[in-house]
């Protein structure tokens, strides 16, 4: 029979009529066999006369759902630090709805299941553990703790099944699982412990100064290479192993990266006291695995250093307040309270480690007051160079130069470097002048400045500053006139004294060279300041009848000075300025006295009248 | 024979009246100025000058008074006493300061005057001991001055400080320094008004071997005027935190050096102390821009758009 194309809507209609013809028949065939039940007996007949088989089926091993896999990546980068546990897990499912065992061994040899108990690894295997029964299809857990013996080595491969306990079929799965991902699979690493041997440092140590601690140290580890370690220090003996950091202070820590031997530097605080100070060692590697040995004590010392004074820091003036210039304003004495305030700071704190002032008592600080010509290498706090006119110094004791200083100030704690001090000191009255007056004084192009230096309560003593504020110290004119009888012997009115025989002398007790004015009145029997004596040739005896001089010349000498009431005579004395303070042995100058009595006197009485001796600063050169 | 006897009785009496009369009294106390002198050689026309002369003496039992008498015929009426022409010590009085004021005239020609005061000290009473020569003390103040015609701007630095401040603070991202209160007590030794051109502040660590920080003073500092001496502020701005320091200063007179020196500087944490630090002066530029930008941009669109809105007032009329 062959297949027209022409023909195919004759085809489709013929096969459409069979197929539904057939289909008919069918389900009449069926619904008389259902309703009639034909055949049951014949199929009973048949059923009882047929012999019965047995079958057992078999256990299947537990399958993986999810691999097994490090729960914390142990690898050469994050190794599990040695006495730490390393933990797998994966999750297994039983055909048979059986508890199943996660098993981690060290080959791929197959494993032991037991009947109703976990299984084993090889004989020949390392079993790195076994969890516990775990319900199928559930997380199952097995751990084990590291450490730094066999069998643990650096590198440790692992081999995962899982395994039911069946009671009489236990099976494990057929092909082990070693993780899931890079991160997770075998082997796991174990990482060693640092060794820390010793642990020092190289102080005592200035405040600011840098402090080395080192340490004899290494890790045994060589996978990949050995590893970096770290040395940190701390001001106790505690220490977080789970965060590798002090308990108590930290101090330093290695910041470079080493193998063995690691050290660590310390800049110690600019501000800290001088004392022993604890320092404890604790070694971890690069993955934050601690020595052992941990907690090596090695205390450092911070050294006493020299207290500080600058220069501004240090002022002067003069008694008459902040700002001015030096005087001297006592005639022939000491000039008080002056003033010198300073600063001292010191590196160790204002308190030392026994709660005492770090510092001395001011006192026993050097100080000098001195002539910037003289310097503070001469005046040098020693008492050596004291002088009067020139230098003055702490070093001599408080009979001869009565310093006297307290604390301006108070040490609130180790956190201050600093104290105040204020001083109040005397000035002889023959203390250099230095300011440049109408006379030129021979220090004028010098100044009075000051040095201190602290000293601490060890003793030590920094370098002497010189304030950055000198001062002037102020000329000072005066003179003081001794008692004297002058005796003119027996003088007829109309005569004289002959010479200049009677005297007078003056006394320099200030700080320039002296030179005197002279001027008088005439005398009378009733003189008196206000009331001078009246013209009257018989009662009074007028002041140009008085001569003077500095040597003892003749009354009639030309260059006898005759007084006069209102114009000063200047006699050049040239009065030296003191160089010594004890007024028996400063500089003075006599003047040398003589009188006519005039002829026209008659009048009988006491005769009084009132001479001005008035100092006049000599010139430079009679200084 | 009686006319022998009676002018004979008279030279006894007068010649033993001469004898007591001449011996000079006990030793005087001592008497004393500081300074000896009235010197400015920087004087202008028209300025004044005062100088303050102390007059002191050493025995302080008896009440005295200073008689004081210019001598200087060029300038006599150039020169007043301030405390006149008679000074009174009374009794435990030991120091007494004399004023000197110096009134220069406006015509006064530019030249050199010289002349004296003379002191002398005298029994507040008149009274002098009877039958002596009693002994007054006194002292010369030389007086130098000098008149010209050229303008002289000079001080001397004679006190410095710094007190402890506060740190600088913080405000959104604006930062107000720390302000130094550098104090400085100036004596203007010219004829000018004149006050520092510059404080430079260099601070260092404690140590002094670490410089952290370069700063100087913002703002004027006040003008002092001629022959006075007056204390002085300088604003400087530090933006270094709490610690102690070693300020390394120098004070300029235009590019003249008057003054430089080391310093201790102790800056508290902020709000130690109850002082205002800087406020806007004392931002940096930059910060400063950040708070003006803003503010010219708004102002400046405000006027553009009030701008605009007149103009189209105009236009729609």
């Amino acid at each position: 029979m062959t297949y027209h194309n022409e023909n195919l809507p004759q085809y489709v209609k013929t096969a459409g009529k069979i197929t539904v013809v057939t289909a008919l028949a069918g389900l009449l065939v069926f619904m008389f066999a259902f309703i009639f039940d034909v055949g049951t007996k014949e199929f009973n007949k048949v059923s009882a006369g047929v012999a019965t088989t047995t079958l057992t089926v078999l256990n299947t091993p537990p399958v993986f759902t999810v691999g097994a896999y490090e729960v914390v990546e142990s690898s050469t980068s994050t190794p599990t630090n040695s006495s730490y546990s390393i933990q797998w897990s994966a999750i297994g499912t039983d055909a048979n709805a059986a508890d199943y065992y996660l098993l981690i061994c060290s080959t791929n040899a197959s494993p032991t299941p037991v009947n109703n108990a976990a299984p084993t690894c090889h004989p020949s295997n390392i079993q790195w553990g076994v969890s516990t029964a775990t319900i199928s299809g559930t997380q199952a857990y097995v751990s084990t703790t590291t450490t730094e013996v066999a069998p643990f080595g650096e590198s440790n491969d692992w081999f995962a099944w899982v395994c039911d306990g069946d009671p009489t079929d236990p099976r494990c799965s057929v092909i082990p699982v070693q993780g899931l991902s890079a991160t997770n699979s075998s082997p796991f690493n174990v990482n060693k412990r640092p060794v820390l041997s010793d642990f020092d440092n190289n102080g005592p140590v200035d405040p600011s100064g840098t402090l080395t601690f080192f340490s004899t140290s290494s890790d045994p580890d060589t996978v990949p290479g050995e590893d970096e370690i770290y040395l940190i220090v701390c001001n106790s003996n505690s220490f977080s192993t789970s965060t590798d950091t002090c308990g108590g202070t930290f101090i330093a820590s290695t910041t470079i990266s080493v193998l063995s031997d690691a050290s660590a530097t310390y800049t110690v605080p600019s501000l800290i006291r001088d004392d022993v100070y604890p320092a404890f060692g604790f070694l971890i590697d690069k993955h934050g695995h601690e020595a052992l040995a941990n907690g090596l004590q090695a205390n450092f010392t911070v050294n006493n250093v020299p207290p500080v004074v600058v220069g501004a820091d240090i002022e002067i003036y003069g008694n008459a307040g902040p700002g001015t210039d030096l005087v001297v304003d006592q005639p022939g004495a000491e000039t008080p309270s002056s003033t010198i305030n300073f600063t001292v700071t010191d590196a160790n704190s204002c308190i030392n480690a026994a709660s005492g002032s770090e510092f001395r008592d001011p006192n026993d600080m050097l100080i000098t007051i001195f002539r910037s010509g003289i310097g503070s290498s001469t005046c040098d706090g020693s008492g050596t160079n004291y002088d009067p006119n020139n230098c003055y110094d702490s070093g001599v004791a408080t009979t001869t130069w009565n310093l006297s200083c307290v604390a301006s100030s108070t040490c609130a704690g180790p956190g201050q470097d600093y104290m105040d001090y204020t001083c109040t000191f005397p000035l002889w009255f023959i203390a250099d002048p230095t300011d440049d007056g109408a006379v030129t004084s021979p220090f004028a192009a010098q100044n009075w400045s000051a040095g201190v230096a602290g000293v601490d309560d060890d003793f030590a003593t920094g370098t002497m500053a010189t304030t950055s504020s000198p001062k002037e110290l102020v000329s000072f004119s005066s003179l003081d006139v001794l008692a004297n009888e002058i005796s003119y012997g027996g003088i007829e009115p109309g005569q004289n004294t002959g010479t200049l025989s009677a005297t007078s002398t003056i006394v320099n007790i200030g700080n320039t060279g002296l030179d005197q004015l002279v001027k008088g009145e005439s005398m009378c029997g009733t003189f008196s300041v206000a009331t001078e004596c009246p013209v009257s040739a018989t009662s009074t005896i007028p002041e140009f009848e008085q001569k003077f001089g500095s040597s003892s010349l003749a009354y009639g000498s030309p260059i006898a000075l005759i007084l006069a009431s209102t114009t000063d005579q200047e006699l050049e004395l040239d009065v030296k300025k003191a160089t010594t303070t004890p007024l028996a042995t400063v500089p003075r100058g006599i003047t040398y006295w003589g009188i006519r009595v005039p002829a026209s006197i008659t009048l009988a009485g006491a005769y009084s009248g009132l001479n001005t001796f008035t100092a006049k600063t000599a010139e430079t050169a009679d200084w | 024979m009686n006319f022998l006897l009676q002018k004979l009785t008279l030279f006894c009496f007068v010649l033993s009246t001469l004898f007591l009369s001449v011996s000079v009294d006990e030793a005087s106390a001592g008497f004393g100025i500081t300074p000896p002198y009235v010197k400015n050689t920087s004087l202008t026309r028209n300025s004044v000058y005062e100088q303050q002369i102390l007059l002191v003496r050493s025995d302080t039992s008896v009440a005295q008074k200073a008689e004081i008498v210019v001598d200087a015929p060029d300038i006599e009426d150039w020169i007043v006493i301030a405390e006149g022409s008679e000074i009174k010590i009374p009794q435990g009085v030991q120091k007494v300061p004399m004023t000197v004021k110096i009134t220069v005239p406006g015509d006064a020609p530019f030249d050199e005057y010289k002349g004296s005061i003379r002191i002398r000290t005298l029994p507040d009473d008149d009274q002098v001991a009877p039958g002596a020569v009693s002994i007054s003390l006194g002292a010369l103040v030389d007086i130098e001055l000098s008149v010209i015609d050229k303008q002289i701007k000079d001080f001397r630095v004679r006190r410095i400080s710094a007190p402890d401040l506060n740190e600088g603070s913080k405000f959104a991202w604006l930062f107000f320094p720390g302000k130094i209160r550098f104090s400085m007590m100036i004596e203007n030794t010219g004829n000018v008004n004149v006050a520092p051109s510059r404080v430079e502040f260099r601070i260092y660590d404690r140590s002094g071997k670490a410089l952290l920080e370069e700063t100087e003073n913002i703002g004027r500092i006040k003008k002092i005027k001629p022959y006075v001496t007056e204390t002085v502020v300088a604003e400087i701005p530090t933006r270094l935190p709490a610690g102690g320091y070693i300020a390394r200063y120098t004070i300029y007179n235009g590019d003249e050096v008057k003054q430089e020196g080391d310093l201790s500087l102790n800056i508290l944490p902020e709000g130690t102390l109850q002082m205002a630090g800087f406020g806007f002066f004392g931002l940096s530029l930059s910060h400063k821009v950040s708070v003006l930008l803003p503010i010219f941009s708004l102002i400046i669109a405000g006027i553009y758009v009030w701008h605009y809105r007149r103009k189209m007032k105009d236009v729609s009329r």
